[in-house]
């Protein structure tokens, strides 16, 4: 698996979603990269490669939904998977977030195993 | 023909006078039902029932309706020699009250100009010396009035104008003088005002008794019961309305049951005494709120409003009133309370979910990435995997408040078989049925039309009641699932959740539907099973009910609209 080292770009405000991602990721030889608003986000998104995206809904200076459609227009193929956190309806906004381009929409508090299905969707380098 | 005079006329022979027996004979035939002490009896009730005013005014015109037959009889029947014999002999003649002797005193009239005056004396009543002898000196007042009552009927119709008898001076003493006179109604001065306004009181009177019957007409089409009742509380009327409200016929009610008979027997004595006290001071009460039992043996809650029947002396004689039904309005208004306050929980929700959410995602990743790595008889996996469990209840918790939240409104209504969406939950029930010693009968009606639900809600209203059902049977017991169609509820389609369980206490009944209402001991319910429930099948446009009888079982029934009056009723929206 060396030399195929994939890289995640999670984007959310909260420090211990970054810090359970790296917790159950980087053993996975998961490269985790993290940014804490939407704007920080757009910068890392700039300046590489990442197999996935993981945003968060609510966050200073941009929506996750916000910010996808930034991504989307860089590069249009990108992976996202939306995390809320809200109150949302769930249909509407799911069915919303997916027509924009996310390959899902998970609400937090999510289990493990949702975050695994979704990386599994990563096709293999 | 030889002309009459009134000198002709020996009065003595013409009447024969049984005053013991009340009987009065006119050429020896029983001339009219002469009864002195019935008609004391009556003026006496008159008086009390409608006050003098009212009194005077009937006597008078009881009176003045007899003169002026008389005088028309008399005018015919005899071929008088002079006017002035035909009209004095009237007041001697006084055919239904007795016998009045009359001295004319002096007689003037001028049909041409309209004037006339007459003034005598009555030198005795047959009638008055009878009512003084029974009734004693107060009955003279009411004698008096139906005599010039009389005296005025006879002259105004002899002359054809509107004439009025005063009495100028009674001594109330049958066997002594009164002093009379009659003139032209104008030609009087305040003197006269007691007696016009007495016989204007009657007209009053009748207006208002066609007025009555203009209310009894509403009475009888209202949906209301309007009522009467005496000092006793006994109805003296009911109207129609009463059949539809209480299940009895006014005939059932009227001078049969009391105001009270149909409170609910546990709050009957209160009930009562309270209103005993409204009754006491003579008050008008409005919105007086009970709970009635019907003829079916249903509750009814009843709005009552009332206002005092008094005399004129301030003597209470009854009551009358109306009735409303509120059961359903009171039924609405619970559930409007009751889904505002859920409402309110759900919006709290929506608030928090945020900031709950994020750390609860925290706790719950890490729980279940350690719970992972470590193996099964390692020291922390008991902790490890109590905190996951804990945490994926929060996480359930916090689900369950927002679905009380408008945001969660929209969640979208779809065409739904009702039997598919239960075999879907049916398998999870049957597993905890299993464990629990309880038997799942499954009821599924055929040929059911669709619903239109959400279905993931739709089974956790089901998964709930029956989870609440299951926790009701600790020593095991049957669980039975039924859709049917309703007999009673045209366009919906019905879900029965029933188990044999301990049942909900009467008073409790009320409670269950409340948010975090529980009996379950801490940690084990959160209770908000049936509040969601609730909110959920309301959000359907549907409703859900229970009965539950302590010691048997419990029923809950839901009632959902059928497709087409969903569509119907939410005007299209979803
Ligand atoms: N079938 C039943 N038989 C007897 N009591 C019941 C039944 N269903 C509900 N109850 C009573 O109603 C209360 C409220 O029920 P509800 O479902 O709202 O909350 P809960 O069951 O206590 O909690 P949770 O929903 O978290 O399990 C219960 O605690 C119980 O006392």
């Amino acid at each position: 698996m060396t030399g195929s080292e994939k890289h995640i770009l999670v984007v959310d405000d909260e420090q211990g979603f970054h810090d359970l991602f790296r917790f159950v990721l980087e053993p996975l030889r998961f490269n985790v990269h993290s940014a804490y608003d939407g704007v920080e986000g757009l910068e890392r998104f700039r300046e590489r490669n990442y197999e996935m995206v993981f945003l968060d809904v609510h966050m200073p200076k941009m929506t996750g939904p916000e910010l996808m459609k930034l991504l989307k227009e860089i590069k249009p193929l990108q992976l996202v998977v939306i995390m809320s956190s809200g109150s949302d309806s769930r249909q509407v906004f799911e069915k919303a977030v997916k027509e924009m381009g996310a390959v899902a929409c998970m609400y937090k508090p999510f289990e493990l195993d949702q975050v695994m299905k979704q990386l599994e969707s990563i096709p293999r380098a | 023909m030889k002309k009459t005079k009134l000198s002709d006329l020996k009065f003595e022979d013409l009447f024969r006078r049984e005053p013991e027996a009340g009987r009065l004979f006119f050429n020896n035939r029983r001339a009219l039902i002469f009864d002195a002490a019935t008609m004391g009896v009556l003026r006496r009730q008159l008086l009390s029932t409608m006050g003098w005013e009212l009194a005077m005014g009937v006597l008078s015109r009881f009176g003045y309706e007899h003169g002026s037959n008389d005088a028309e009889m008399l005018g015919r029947k005899f071929n008088w020699e002079t006017d002035t014999d035909w009209l004095a002999s009237g007041p001697f003649l006084h055919t239904l009250e007795g016998l009045v002797h009359v001295t004319p005193q002096k007689i003037e009239f001028d049909r041409g100009t309209g004037h006339f005056h007459m003034h005598g004396i009555w030198l005795n009543s047959y009638e008055a010396e009878t009512h003084l002898k029974l009734f004693g000196l107060s009955a003279a007042g009411p004698v008096c009035w139906t005599l010039a009552g009389y005296a005025s009927g006879y002259a105004s119709s002899f002359f054809g104008k509107s004439l009025l008898a005063i009495e100028t001076e009674c001594v109330g003493k049958g066997d002594a003088r009164c002093y009379f006179e009659i003139r032209p109604v104008e030609k009087w001065g305040p003197e006269a005002l007691p007696y016009l306004s007495a016989l204007q009181a009657v007209n009053v009177a009748e207006r208002l008794r066609e007025s009555e019957s203009r209310f009894y007409d509403i009475a009888l089409s209202s949906s209301d019961w309007i009522w009467e009742i005496d000092a006793d509380g006994l109805y003296t009327y009911c109207s129609p309305g009463v059949t539809k409200i209480l299940g009895y016929t006014p005939g059932e009610l009227t001078g049969k049951k009391h105001f009270y008979d149909f409170f609910a027997p546990e709050e009957r004595e209160q009930l009562k005494t309270s209103q005993l006290e409204i009754f006491s001071r003579k008050a008008d009460f409005n919105l007086f709120v009970s709970r009635n039992l019907h003829k079916n043996g249903e509750m009814v809650i009843l709005e009552t409003k009332g206002v005092p029947i008094l005399d004129r002396g301030g003597i209470l004689l009854g009551y009358r009133g109306s009735v409303t039904d509120i059961t359903e309005r009171k039924r609405l208004e619970a559930s409007l309370l009751q889904s505002e306050k859920l409402s309110a929980v759900g919006q709290l929700a929506a608030g928090v979910a945020h900031e709950i959410n994020n750390p609860l995602g925290i706790i719950l990743g890490f729980a279940q990435s350690v719970v992972r790595k470590i193996k099964e008889d390692d020291a922390l996996a008991l902790p490890l995997k109590t905190i996951e469990r804990e945490a994926i209840r929060c996480k359930n918790l916090v689900q369950n408040l927002l679905v009380f939240s408008r945001a969660s409104k929209s969640e979208t209504l779809e065409e739904l078989d009702l039997n598919t969406a239960m075999e879907g939950v049916l398998s999870l029930i049957l597993a905890q049925a299993k464990a629990r010693n309880v038997e799942l009968v499954r009821e599924l009606g055929s040929g059911l039309p669709k619903v239109n639900a959400n279905q993931i809600q739709l089974q956790q209203v089901v998964l709930n009641l029956a989870h609440n059902a299951i926790d009701a049977m600790p020593k095991g017991g049957t669980l039975t699932i039924r859709t049917a169609l309703p007999g009673r509820r045209p366009g919906y389609v019905e879900l029965r959740v029933l188990d044999t369980g301990t049942g909900i206490p009467k008073d409790l009944q009320k409670r269950i539907f409340e948010p975090f209402f529980t009996t379950k001991e801490a940690g084990k319910g959160t209770g908000l099973g049936l509040s969601l429930a609730y909110e959920i099948i309301h959000k359907h446009g549907g409703a859900i009910e229970l009965e539950s009888e302590e010691g048997q079982g419990t029923e809950f029934t839901v009632y959902l609209p059928v497709h087409s009056a969903a569509t119907l009723l939410a005007g299209g929206a979803a």
